[in-house]
């Protein structure tokens, strides 16, 4: 079905309308994909936190685990979604609709169209399956279930799942600068966005984390992780946006996700073991496993944020200035309320015999401070990279889209 | 057709061979530590470096009223699994168990326990025992393919920057909520 060229031959993908209604499809369609695209993306969070807390606390698994049903079924709602959006959007442009061929990018020589957002989208969640169905399933072959989270197949896997989650923040990006400069309410737009950086800053971060453990530090590192990841997305979204309000409307979509993944992960994990008669280990707390590498008072930051541009606004400062002092306050707050992740401090507590975690803490105490100093450098500069990249996610679709039809 | 025949090819790629726990020990050794006799069960043998493994101890009369520690001695130095504090294994819970650990380095490998019952503590050792090279192919090729997307990545962030070259427009200095 992919050559179907002239439009009046009949295509699965031919929708038979006149030209003026098969352009409102199109368009109202790619409007609407926003949201199985965000379900799906969520859907792979909420699967992906299960199943790591799966393998801490009870440990074996098989493909067919309810968790890796989540991942894998979100990861498939998504890439369906991004196919579907390309063969609807193909299909407009073949017949001419030029509203359409101004808001995708073409691919394949030409022959396939689609907003760039979906397309990354796609073909990321093809280098999923490539890394999940096969790389992955060789690697268990050869070592047999799995002891850490950072092998290489999974280590493809989840960069896979990066790029669908940029994937979606590009698309929702797009929709908020379309709602803006349209003059109607961005705040429903606002909201899809604040919750696709949400879940990709999340998902980013456990891994990063530990990976950054590996560099830096132990009383160091897992403030300088979470500062260059979440001074990025504050500045981020307020410069994708631009919108007042809409970073504290991200501060608290991500406070929400970060809430209902702390109750429902732990709680589904113990539930689903004893359904299928199995048991938690004795050597483990329960404790939240992916939300407990995440700050607890972003929320505080993303007021703060909206105070500073707010006053930068108001006092005509340069906005590149107001990121950086954005950046550098939101190290401040998530660092000096929260310098170990709650899941390192529970660890900490419950397995470290009393003498080894007495000499431990004063320590950490006593390199608070300086952390939070080296943080709010690293903060500043952090902010007026996230400030830039805002622009780029915002402007990316002004040099991907090519209004020529296709072949 | 091109397109469907892909699909199906790569759903039927993405149907995997079933993973099952691991079966019933290959190996067994008895243990004496202090006064107890411990089976110790291996669930792969001779084990191998970074393969997943459970290990099982089954002290003479059972585990109830006994506490367990352990402490593994590899060729690159001692460390411990869940602070040294050895529970139950959580399929089989009769024993006690390592599950889903993966021994790091192949070598001569010992594992030091004490066992603590209503009345005596008991120390004795596992091994020396050896643990196989690491199966599979050399890392880095694999961890260069693992990290394939991050090129893609990379270059489409690269790209994009140089071409947006988002701090020479308006909007990296002024709000310009239209633009």
């Amino acid at each position: 079905m992919a050559t179907h060229t002239a439009s009046p031959s009949p295509s699965a993908i031919d929708l038979h309308l006149p030209s003026s209604q098969a352009e409102s499809v199109a368009l109202v369609a790619t409007r609407w994909a926003s949201v199985p695209f965000m379900v799906g993306v969520l859907m792979s969070y909420l699967g992906f936190s299960w199943d790591v807390q799966w393998h801490t606390d009870v440990g074996p698994d098989t493909f067919f685990t309810a968790p890796h049903l989540m991942l894998y079924s979100g990861i498939g709602v998504a890439g369906l979604t991004c196919l579907v959006v390309t063969l609807v959007c193909t299909a407009a442009a073949r017949r001419g609709d030029t509203r359409v061929m101004n808001q995708t990018t073409p691919i394949l020589w030409g022959r396939y169209r689609a907003p760039i957002g979906y397309l990354i989208g796609g073909f990321a969640a093809v280098a999923f399956l490539l890394y999940g169905g096969i790389f992955d399933q060789w690697w268990h072959d050869l070592y047999g279930f799995d002891v850490t989270l950072i092998s290489p197949p999974h280590v493809g896997l989840i960069l896979s799942i990066f790029m669908i989650m940029a994937g979606a923040l590009v698309a929702m990006s797009g929709d908020v600068r379309r709602a803006v400069r349209s003059g109607s309410s961005p705040w429903l737009a606002v909201i899809v966005l604040g919750l696709a950086a949400s879940i990709l800053y999340s998902f980013l971060t456990p891994t990063a984390v530990e990976a950054h453990s590996l560099f830096v530090s132990v009383f160091l590192w897992p403030g300088i992780a979470t500062t260059l990841i979440f001074a990025t997305m504050m500045t981020m979204v307020t410069s994708i946006a631009r919108v007042p309000g809409a970073t504290l409307v991200t501060g608290v979509v991500y406070t929400a996700l970060l809430g209902l993944t702390w109750v429902f992960v732990p709680w589904v994990t113990r539930e689903y073991a004893s359904s299928i008669g199995l048991f938690v280990r004795d050597t483990v707390t329960g404790y939240p496993a992916v939300p407990g590498f995440l700050p607890v008072f972003l929320v505080l930051a993303s007021l703060a944020v909206e105070a500073i541009f707010w006053v930068a606004r108001r006092q005509r400062w340069s906005l590149r200035v107001a990121a950086m002092a954005a950046g550098a306050i939101t190290a401040v707050i998530i660092v000096a309320a929260q310098p170990i992740p709650g899941i390192y401090l529970n660890y900490f507590e419950n397995n470290l015999p009393a003498e080894i975690w007495g000499d431990l803490a004063p320590n950490i105490a006593a390199s608070r401070w300086p952390t939070v100093a080296l943080c709010a450098l690293i903060g500043a500069l952090v902010g007026w990279f996230g400030w830039n990249l805002g622009i780029v996610l915002r402007r990316i679709p002004d040099i991907a889209t090519r209004g020529d039809q296709p072949a | 057709m091109r397109l469907w025949a892909l699909l199906i090819v790569a759903m039927v790629a993405m149907l995997p061979s079933m993973v099952f726990a691991h079966e019933a020990d290959p190996h067994h050794e008895l243990v004496t530590v202090g006064p107890y006799l411990v089976e110790v069960g291996f669930s792969q043998w001779p084990p191998l470096a970074e393969q997943s493994l459970d290990i099982t101890l089954m002290p003479e009369g059972g585990i109830t009223g006994k506490e367990a520690t352990a402490i593994f001695h590899s060729p690159g130095g001692p460390f411990v699994e869940h602070n040294g504090i050895v529970g139950r294994h959580p399929r089989m819970r009769d024993y006690w168990g390592f599950d889903l650990i993966a021994l790091p380095e192949a070598g001569e490998w010992t594992i030091d326990l004490v066992i603590t019952g209503p009345e005596v503590e008991g120390r004795g050792t596992i091994g020396p025992f050896t643990v196989g090279e690491r199966p599979g192919p050399t890392p880095l090729p694999m961890w260069l393919i693992g990290l394939l997307p991050l090129v893609g990545i990379g270059i489409g962030a690269v790209v994009s920057w140089k071409r947006i070259r988002p701090g020479t427009l308006p909007e990296a200095t002024e709000w310009s909520p239209s633009s």
